[in-house]
Protein backbone atom coordinates (compact mmCIF):
# COMPACT_ATOMS: atom_id res chain seq x y z
CA UNK A 1 0.00 0.00 0.00
CA UNK A 2 1.02 3.06 -0.97
CA UNK A 3 1.76 6.03 2.04
CA UNK A 4 -0.16 9.21 1.27
CA UNK A 5 2.95 11.09 1.01
CA UNK A 6 3.41 9.71 -2.28
CA UNK A 7 0.53 11.38 -3.41
CA UNK A 8 0.63 14.51 -1.98
CA UNK A 9 4.22 14.90 -3.25
CA UNK A 10 3.11 13.71 -6.97
CA UNK A 11 0.36 16.78 -6.69
CA UNK A 12 2.63 19.21 -5.14
CA UNK A 13 5.09 18.52 -8.02
CA UNK A 14 2.47 18.78 -10.98
CA UNK A 15 2.07 22.05 -9.32
CA UNK A 16 5.45 23.46 -9.25
CA UNK A 17 6.27 21.72 -13.13
CA UNK A 18 3.38 23.50 -14.34
CA UNK A 19 3.91 26.70 -12.59
CA UNK A 20 7.30 26.23 -13.82
CA UNK A 21 5.45 25.66 -17.52
CA UNK A 22 6.87 22.27 -17.43
CA UNK A 23 3.39 20.70 -19.03
CA UNK A 24 5.11 17.46 -19.61
CA UNK A 25 6.47 16.91 -16.39
CA UNK A 26 3.30 18.14 -14.85
CA UNK A 27 1.12 15.73 -16.86
CA UNK A 28 3.57 12.78 -15.78
CA UNK A 29 3.30 13.52 -11.75
CA UNK A 30 -0.78 14.04 -12.08
CA UNK A 31 -0.98 10.50 -13.78
CA UNK A 32 1.17 9.05 -10.89
CA UNK A 33 -1.35 10.85 -8.36
CA UNK A 34 -4.35 9.26 -10.46
CA UNK A 35 -2.61 5.98 -10.10
CA UNK A 36 -2.40 6.39 -6.39
CA UNK A 37 -5.79 8.08 -6.09
CA UNK A 38 -7.63 5.15 -7.53
CA UNK A 39 -5.30 2.26 -5.48
CA UNK A 40 -6.36 4.58 -2.31
CA UNK A 41 -9.86 4.66 -3.13
CA UNK A 42 -9.93 1.14 -4.29
CA UNK A 43 -8.35 -0.14 -0.88
CA UNK A 44 -11.03 2.09 1.37
CA UNK A 45 -14.17 0.46 -0.59
CA UNK A 46 -12.54 -3.23 -0.18
CA UNK A 47 -12.28 -2.17 3.84
CA UNK A 48 -16.17 -1.57 3.50
CA UNK A 49 -16.74 -4.94 1.88
CA UNK A 50 -18.06 -7.49 5.03
CA UNK A 51 -15.19 -10.05 5.85
CA UNK A 52 -17.24 -12.65 5.27
CA UNK A 53 -20.98 -13.26 3.93
CA UNK A 54 -22.90 -16.15 5.05
CA UNK A 55 -20.50 -19.28 5.84
CA UNK A 56 -18.26 -17.59 2.72
CA UNK A 57 -14.97 -15.95 3.96
CA UNK A 58 -13.44 -13.34 1.59
CA UNK A 59 -10.82 -14.56 -0.01
CA UNK A 60 -8.30 -11.70 0.43
CA UNK A 61 -5.36 -13.11 -1.43
CA UNK A 62 -8.16 -12.85 -4.70
CA UNK A 63 -8.44 -8.68 -3.42
CA UNK A 64 -7.80 -6.23 -6.29
CA UNK A 65 -7.47 -3.14 -7.42
CA UNK A 66 -6.86 -1.68 -10.56
CA UNK A 67 -6.68 1.94 -11.38
CA UNK A 68 -5.19 4.37 -14.00
CA UNK A 69 -6.46 3.18 -17.55
CA UNK A 70 -8.91 5.42 -18.73
CA UNK A 71 -11.06 3.05 -20.15
CA UNK A 72 -12.11 1.13 -17.85
CA UNK A 73 -11.03 3.28 -15.06
CA UNK A 74 -11.32 2.21 -11.36
CA UNK A 75 -12.14 -1.57 -11.02
CA UNK A 76 -12.51 -3.35 -7.55
CA UNK A 77 -13.07 -6.92 -6.49
CA UNK A 78 -13.55 -9.21 -4.20
CA UNK A 79 -13.96 -12.99 -4.17
CA UNK A 80 -15.69 -14.66 -0.90
CA UNK A 81 -15.28 -18.63 -0.74
CA UNK A 82 -12.80 -20.39 -2.78
CA UNK A 83 -14.15 -24.37 -2.79
CA UNK A 84 -15.30 -24.46 -5.89
CA UNK A 85 -18.80 -25.28 -4.92
CA UNK A 86 -20.22 -22.09 -4.06
CA UNK A 87 -18.44 -19.22 -4.73
CA UNK A 88 -19.36 -15.16 -4.77
CA UNK A 89 -17.66 -12.83 -6.81
CA UNK A 90 -17.78 -8.82 -5.93
CA UNK A 91 -16.86 -6.21 -8.59
CA UNK A 92 -16.96 -2.55 -8.82
CA UNK A 93 -16.14 -0.79 -11.90
CA UNK A 94 -16.21 2.79 -12.18
CA UNK A 95 -17.31 4.06 -15.82
CA UNK A 96 -18.66 0.35 -16.90
CA UNK A 97 -19.64 0.60 -20.55
CA UNK A 98 -22.75 -1.76 -18.99
CA UNK A 99 -23.81 0.99 -16.75
CA UNK A 100 -25.90 2.18 -19.80
CA UNK A 101 -27.67 -1.49 -20.26
CA UNK A 102 -28.28 -1.59 -16.79
CA UNK A 103 -29.82 1.71 -16.32
CA UNK A 104 -31.85 1.65 -19.35
CA UNK A 105 -33.14 -1.83 -17.62
CA UNK A 106 -33.80 -0.08 -14.42
CA UNK A 107 -35.60 3.06 -15.46
CA UNK A 108 -37.73 1.63 -18.86
CA UNK A 109 -40.58 0.05 -16.88
CA UNK A 110 -41.39 -1.27 -20.65
CA UNK A 111 -38.19 -2.57 -21.09
CA UNK A 112 -37.77 -3.95 -17.45
CA UNK A 113 -40.87 -6.02 -17.99
CA UNK A 114 -40.12 -7.75 -21.40
CA UNK A 115 -36.74 -8.66 -20.00
CA UNK A 116 -38.36 -9.71 -16.74
CA UNK A 117 -40.91 -12.10 -18.91
CA UNK A 118 -38.47 -13.06 -21.52
CA UNK A 119 -35.25 -13.73 -19.33
CA UNK A 120 -35.72 -14.07 -16.02
CA UNK A 121 -34.49 -10.52 -15.13
CA UNK A 122 -35.99 -8.60 -12.40
CA UNK A 123 -35.62 -5.51 -10.71
CA UNK A 124 -34.61 -5.38 -6.94
CA UNK A 125 -33.73 -3.24 -4.33
CA UNK A 126 -30.42 -3.31 -2.09
CA UNK A 127 -29.92 -0.80 0.37
CA UNK A 128 -32.23 1.32 -1.29
CA UNK A 129 -30.53 1.33 -4.60
CA UNK A 130 -32.35 -0.20 -7.52
CA UNK A 131 -30.42 -3.15 -8.86
CA UNK A 132 -30.83 -5.72 -11.59
CA UNK A 133 -30.84 -9.66 -10.79
CA UNK A 134 -30.34 -12.25 -12.94
CA UNK A 135 -30.61 -15.78 -12.68
CA UNK A 136 -28.82 -18.09 -14.68
CA UNK A 137 -29.32 -21.95 -14.58
CA UNK A 138 -28.56 -24.32 -17.25
CA UNK A 139 -30.11 -27.40 -15.55
CA UNK A 140 -26.79 -29.21 -15.78
CA UNK A 141 -24.11 -27.10 -13.77
CA UNK A 142 -24.63 -24.66 -10.47
CA UNK A 143 -27.10 -21.88 -10.38
CA UNK A 144 -25.79 -18.30 -11.19
CA UNK A 145 -27.36 -15.17 -9.76
CA UNK A 146 -25.94 -11.99 -10.43
CA UNK A 147 -26.90 -8.63 -9.59
CA UNK A 148 -25.86 -5.18 -10.81
CA UNK A 149 -26.43 -2.44 -8.93
CA UNK A 150 -25.19 1.28 -10.53
CA UNK A 151 -23.92 3.75 -8.17
CA UNK A 152 -23.38 7.32 -10.38
CA UNK A 153 -20.63 6.53 -12.57
CA UNK A 154 -19.72 3.04 -10.95
CA UNK A 155 -21.35 -0.38 -11.99
CA UNK A 156 -21.55 -2.62 -9.00
CA UNK A 157 -21.98 -6.59 -9.47
CA UNK A 158 -22.07 -9.55 -7.14
CA UNK A 159 -22.51 -12.82 -9.10
CA UNK A 160 -23.27 -16.24 -6.81
CA UNK A 161 -22.12 -19.40 -7.83
CA UNK A 162 -24.24 -22.96 -6.24
CA UNK A 163 -26.22 -20.80 -4.10
CA UNK A 164 -29.69 -22.06 -4.92
CA UNK A 165 -31.55 -20.07 -2.81
CA UNK A 166 -32.71 -16.70 -4.47
CA UNK A 167 -33.63 -14.92 -0.84
CA UNK A 168 -30.14 -16.34 0.70
CA UNK A 169 -28.32 -14.42 -2.02
CA UNK A 170 -30.33 -11.30 -1.82
CA UNK A 171 -30.26 -11.39 1.90
CA UNK A 172 -25.95 -11.50 1.26
CA UNK A 173 -26.04 -8.43 -0.98
CA UNK A 174 -28.23 -6.42 1.61
CA UNK A 175 -24.34 -6.79 3.33
CA UNK A 176 -22.16 -4.93 1.20
CA UNK A 177 -22.20 -1.41 2.58
CA UNK A 178 -23.61 -0.07 -0.58
CA UNK A 179 -24.57 3.44 0.50
CA UNK A 180 -21.10 3.82 2.29
CA UNK A 181 -19.47 2.83 -1.02
CA UNK A 182 -21.82 4.85 -2.98
CA UNK A 183 -21.02 7.91 -0.40
CA UNK A 184 -17.13 7.32 -1.08
CA UNK A 185 -17.30 7.08 -4.68
CA UNK A 186 -19.17 10.61 -4.87
CA UNK B 1 -66.62 17.90 -45.59
CA UNK B 2 -63.86 15.96 -46.94
CA UNK B 3 -62.33 18.87 -49.12
CA UNK B 4 -61.96 21.02 -46.46
CA UNK B 5 -60.47 18.49 -44.03
CA UNK B 6 -57.88 17.82 -46.86
CA UNK B 7 -57.54 21.82 -47.31
CA UNK B 8 -56.50 22.11 -43.09
CA UNK B 9 -54.34 19.20 -43.08
CA UNK B 10 -52.64 20.64 -46.62
CA UNK B 11 -51.96 23.84 -44.68
CA UNK B 12 -50.52 22.48 -41.79
CA UNK B 13 -48.11 20.25 -43.49
CA UNK B 14 -47.41 23.51 -46.01
CA UNK B 15 -46.82 25.41 -43.02
CA UNK B 16 -44.92 23.07 -41.32
CA UNK B 17 -42.63 22.24 -44.08
CA UNK B 18 -41.82 25.77 -44.96
CA UNK B 19 -40.58 27.16 -41.42
CA UNK B 20 -39.21 23.26 -40.14
CA UNK B 21 -37.09 22.29 -43.31
CA UNK B 22 -35.49 18.93 -42.41
CA UNK B 23 -31.56 20.13 -42.40
CA UNK B 24 -30.86 17.33 -44.85
CA UNK B 25 -33.47 18.14 -47.32
CA UNK B 26 -34.41 21.80 -46.20
CA UNK B 27 -33.99 23.18 -50.14
CA UNK B 28 -36.61 20.61 -51.03
CA UNK B 29 -39.21 20.54 -47.87
CA UNK B 30 -39.03 24.08 -48.36
CA UNK B 31 -40.44 24.28 -51.86
CA UNK B 32 -42.40 21.62 -51.57
CA UNK B 33 -43.98 23.45 -48.33
CA UNK B 34 -44.79 26.46 -50.80
CA UNK B 35 -45.95 24.05 -53.08
CA UNK B 36 -48.30 22.92 -50.86
CA UNK B 37 -49.64 26.22 -49.54
CA UNK B 38 -50.23 27.54 -53.29
CA UNK B 39 -52.56 24.12 -53.36
CA UNK B 40 -54.20 24.83 -50.18
CA UNK B 41 -55.04 28.47 -51.59
CA UNK B 42 -55.84 27.06 -54.86
CA UNK B 43 -58.83 25.03 -52.93
CA UNK B 44 -59.76 27.96 -50.83
CA UNK B 45 -59.39 30.41 -53.44
CA UNK B 46 -60.26 29.02 -56.94
CA UNK B 47 -62.07 32.18 -58.84
CA UNK B 48 -59.25 34.41 -57.63
CA UNK B 49 -57.21 35.61 -60.89
CA UNK B 50 -53.88 34.81 -60.69
CA UNK B 51 -51.59 37.71 -59.83
CA UNK B 52 -48.27 38.19 -62.03
CA UNK B 53 -45.60 36.82 -60.03
CA UNK B 54 -42.85 38.93 -57.94
CA UNK B 55 -39.46 39.19 -59.76
CA UNK B 56 -37.63 36.44 -59.13
CA UNK B 57 -34.66 38.05 -57.15
CA UNK B 58 -37.48 39.35 -54.64
CA UNK B 59 -38.77 35.91 -53.87
CA UNK B 60 -35.28 34.59 -53.23
CA UNK B 61 -34.00 37.00 -51.09
CA UNK B 62 -37.03 35.78 -48.99
CA UNK B 63 -35.82 32.40 -48.65
CA UNK B 64 -33.39 31.39 -46.02
CA UNK B 65 -30.06 31.19 -47.21
CA UNK B 66 -28.55 27.62 -47.71
CA UNK B 67 -26.34 28.64 -44.41
CA UNK B 68 -29.22 29.80 -42.34
CA UNK B 69 -28.88 26.38 -40.42
CA UNK B 70 -25.63 25.54 -40.78
CA UNK B 71 -24.29 24.98 -36.96
CA UNK B 72 -21.21 27.07 -35.72
CA UNK B 73 -18.79 25.00 -34.39
CA UNK B 74 -18.91 26.19 -30.51
CA UNK B 75 -16.08 25.28 -28.18
CA UNK B 76 -15.37 25.46 -24.57
CA UNK B 77 -12.54 26.72 -22.82
CA UNK B 78 -10.11 23.76 -21.76
CA UNK B 79 -9.80 23.34 -17.71
CA UNK B 80 -7.65 25.93 -15.99
CA UNK B 81 -5.04 23.06 -14.71
CA UNK B 82 -3.53 25.79 -11.73
CA UNK B 83 -6.85 25.60 -10.74
CA UNK B 84 -7.58 21.71 -11.10
CA UNK B 85 -4.70 21.00 -9.37
CA UNK B 86 -5.14 23.39 -6.26
CA UNK B 87 -8.35 21.83 -5.87
CA UNK B 88 -7.13 18.40 -6.01
CA UNK B 89 -4.71 19.24 -3.46
CA UNK B 90 -7.56 20.67 -1.16
CA UNK B 91 -9.87 17.66 -1.86
CA UNK B 92 -7.24 15.04 -1.07
CA UNK B 93 -5.90 17.65 2.53
CA UNK B 94 -10.01 16.54 3.54
CA UNK B 95 -9.81 12.96 2.79
CA UNK B 96 -12.27 13.33 -0.40
CA UNK B 97 -10.37 11.12 -2.40
CA UNK B 98 -13.18 10.52 -5.07
CA UNK B 99 -13.16 14.49 -5.38
CA UNK B 100 -9.41 15.29 -5.77
CA UNK B 101 -9.50 11.79 -8.28
CA UNK B 102 -11.72 14.07 -10.31
CA UNK B 103 -9.74 17.18 -10.08
CA UNK B 104 -6.87 15.47 -11.28
CA UNK B 105 -8.51 13.87 -14.37
CA UNK B 106 -9.18 17.56 -15.25
CA UNK B 107 -6.00 18.57 -14.63
CA UNK B 108 -4.33 16.14 -16.98
CA UNK B 109 -7.24 16.79 -19.70
CA UNK B 110 -6.47 20.59 -19.31
CA UNK B 111 -2.93 19.93 -19.93
CA UNK B 112 -3.78 17.42 -22.97
CA UNK B 113 -5.74 20.25 -24.26
CA UNK B 114 -3.10 22.62 -24.15
CA UNK B 115 -0.58 20.58 -26.01
CA UNK B 116 -3.06 19.49 -28.80
CA UNK B 117 -3.70 22.76 -29.37
CA UNK B 118 0.35 23.48 -29.53
CA UNK B 119 0.26 20.61 -32.15
CA UNK B 120 -2.43 22.07 -34.23
CA UNK B 121 -0.66 25.72 -34.62
CA UNK B 122 2.04 23.51 -35.71
CA UNK B 123 -0.14 21.98 -38.73
CA UNK B 124 -0.30 23.48 -42.25
CA UNK B 125 -2.96 25.85 -42.85
CA UNK B 126 -3.66 24.30 -46.26
CA UNK B 127 -2.69 20.91 -48.14
CA UNK B 128 -2.54 20.55 -51.87
CA UNK B 129 -4.01 24.07 -52.23
CA UNK B 130 -7.26 23.40 -50.03
CA UNK B 131 -7.67 25.21 -47.09
CA UNK B 132 -8.19 23.58 -43.47
CA UNK B 133 -11.38 23.56 -41.96
CA UNK B 134 -10.14 25.11 -38.72
CA UNK B 135 -13.63 25.48 -37.51
CA UNK B 136 -13.40 21.64 -37.23
CA UNK B 137 -9.98 20.94 -35.86
CA UNK B 138 -10.46 18.22 -32.82
CA UNK B 139 -8.76 17.47 -29.84
CA UNK B 140 -9.66 15.04 -27.67
CA UNK B 141 -8.83 13.93 -24.46
CA UNK B 142 -9.97 11.52 -22.18
CA UNK B 143 -8.26 13.16 -18.90
CA UNK B 144 -7.31 9.33 -17.68
CA UNK B 145 -3.54 9.91 -19.40
CA UNK B 146 -3.80 6.37 -20.33
CA UNK B 147 -6.63 6.25 -22.62
CA UNK B 148 -4.97 9.17 -24.88
CA UNK B 149 -5.56 11.58 -26.66
CA UNK B 150 -6.13 12.61 -30.27
CA UNK B 151 -5.37 15.67 -32.26
CA UNK B 152 -6.94 15.96 -36.10
CA UNK B 153 -7.58 18.64 -38.91
CA UNK B 154 -9.37 18.25 -42.20
CA UNK B 155 -8.68 19.90 -45.17
CA UNK B 156 -11.83 19.33 -47.16
CA UNK B 157 -12.38 18.96 -51.17
CA UNK B 158 -14.75 18.42 -53.53
CA UNK B 159 -13.33 15.03 -53.91
CA UNK B 160 -12.78 13.74 -50.44
CA UNK B 161 -11.47 15.06 -47.15
CA UNK B 162 -7.87 14.57 -46.35
CA UNK B 163 -7.20 14.84 -42.53
CA UNK B 164 -3.87 14.69 -40.61
CA UNK B 165 -4.46 13.32 -37.18
CA UNK B 166 -1.74 12.77 -34.19
CA UNK B 167 -2.58 9.85 -31.26
CA UNK B 168 -1.18 9.83 -27.99
CA UNK B 169 -1.29 6.76 -25.95
CA UNK B 170 -3.92 5.51 -27.30
CA UNK B 171 -5.78 2.27 -29.40
CA UNK B 172 -4.78 3.84 -32.31
CA UNK B 173 -1.02 4.46 -31.55
CA UNK B 174 -0.36 0.94 -30.27
CA UNK B 175 -2.27 -0.50 -33.18
CA UNK B 176 -0.09 1.40 -35.50
CA UNK B 177 3.23 0.46 -33.84
CA UNK B 178 2.30 -3.28 -34.08
CA UNK B 179 1.59 -2.78 -37.65
CA UNK B 180 5.07 -1.55 -38.77
CA UNK B 181 6.75 -4.04 -36.35
CA UNK B 182 4.75 -6.94 -37.30
CA UNK B 183 4.64 -6.12 -41.22
CA UNK B 184 6.85 -9.77 -42.09
CA UNK B 185 4.80 -11.46 -40.18
CA UNK B 186 0.86 -9.92 -40.93
CA UNK B 187 0.17 -11.36 -44.84
CA UNK B 188 0.38 -7.93 -46.69
CA UNK B 189 -0.62 -7.45 -50.00
CA UNK B 190 0.29 -5.17 -52.57
CA UNK B 191 -2.06 -2.41 -51.00
CA UNK B 192 0.09 -2.35 -48.17
CA UNK B 193 3.95 -1.46 -47.14
CA UNK B 194 5.91 -0.90 -44.78
CA UNK B 195 8.53 1.72 -45.81
CA UNK B 196 10.55 4.22 -43.53
CA UNK B 197 9.86 7.47 -43.18
CA UNK B 198 12.47 10.35 -42.51
CA UNK B 199 13.78 7.52 -40.22
CA UNK B 200 10.09 6.52 -39.08
CA UNK B 201 8.84 2.69 -39.38
CA UNK B 202 5.71 3.77 -41.64
CA UNK B 203 2.92 2.14 -43.26
CA UNK B 204 1.51 2.91 -46.51
CA UNK B 205 -1.82 1.97 -47.47
CA UNK B 206 -3.82 2.51 -50.55
CA UNK B 207 -7.49 2.20 -51.21
CA UNK B 208 -9.96 2.57 -53.80
CA UNK B 209 -12.61 4.08 -51.84
CA UNK B 210 -10.50 5.69 -49.37
CA UNK B 211 -7.41 6.71 -51.19
CA UNK B 212 -3.71 6.68 -49.55
CA UNK B 213 -3.15 6.48 -46.04
CA UNK B 214 0.07 6.53 -44.00
CA UNK B 215 0.58 5.72 -40.85
CA UNK B 216 3.53 6.89 -38.85
CA UNK B 217 4.10 5.68 -35.62
CA UNK B 218 7.10 7.61 -33.01
CA UNK B 219 7.98 7.64 -30.23
CA UNK B 220 6.97 5.07 -27.60
CA UNK B 221 3.38 5.92 -27.77
CA UNK B 222 2.39 8.19 -30.54
CA UNK B 223 1.22 7.97 -34.29
CA UNK B 224 0.86 10.08 -36.54
CA UNK B 225 -1.95 9.52 -39.34
CA UNK B 226 -2.19 11.14 -42.72
CA UNK B 227 -5.70 9.96 -44.95
CA UNK B 228 -5.47 11.45 -48.44
CA UNK B 229 -8.39 10.31 -50.69
CA UNK B 230 -7.43 12.73 -53.38
CA UNK B 231 -3.85 12.53 -54.05
CA UNK B 232 -2.83 10.17 -57.22
CA UNK B 233 0.44 8.51 -56.08
CA UNK B 234 2.20 7.71 -53.14
CA UNK B 235 4.98 10.26 -53.70
CA UNK B 236 2.12 13.11 -53.63
CA UNK B 237 1.28 11.61 -50.22
CA UNK B 238 4.64 12.00 -49.42
CA UNK B 239 4.71 15.00 -50.46
CA UNK B 240 1.92 15.98 -48.31
CA UNK B 241 3.54 14.52 -44.92
CA UNK B 242 6.60 16.61 -45.44
CA UNK B 243 4.20 19.68 -44.57
CA UNK B 244 4.08 18.12 -41.58
CA UNK B 245 6.70 18.19 -38.88
CA UNK B 246 6.55 14.89 -36.69
CA UNK B 247 9.93 15.87 -35.07
CA UNK B 248 8.06 18.76 -33.64
CA UNK B 249 5.30 16.84 -32.64
CA UNK B 250 7.15 14.46 -30.67
CA UNK B 251 9.09 17.37 -28.76
CA UNK B 252 6.09 18.94 -27.65
CA UNK B 253 4.33 15.32 -26.64
CA UNK B 254 7.34 14.45 -24.60
CA UNK B 255 8.54 11.50 -26.18
CA UNK B 256 11.69 10.17 -26.53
Amino acid sequence: MLTAQDIQASLDAAQSSYEGDQSLEARENLQQALIDLNNLIGKKILDLMPAELGNLAANSTEDNVVGGTGFAGLMVSRQYGNSGEQEINVNLANESPMLTAVNAFLSNSMLSGMMASQTGQKKITVDGYKGMLEKSDSGDGPVTYTINVPLGDSLFTFESTGLDSEGEVTAMVQKMNLSKISELLK
Amino acid sequence: MKVSVKVIMTIIFGVVMSIEPCPAQKKFSFKRGKEMLKKAKAFTEPEKTVEPSKPKSEEVSKEPSSDHHSAKKRKLTPPDVEEQIRNAKSAYADNSYTEARFYVRQAIMGIELKIGYQILKKMPETVLGHAADKANDEVYSTGAGFAGMSISRSYPTDEGTIQASVANSSVLSSTAQFAVSSATMAGYDQNTKVTRYKGYKTMLEVDDYAGYKMSVPFGQSSVFILNCPICESEDQLLEIADLYDIDEFKTLLGEK
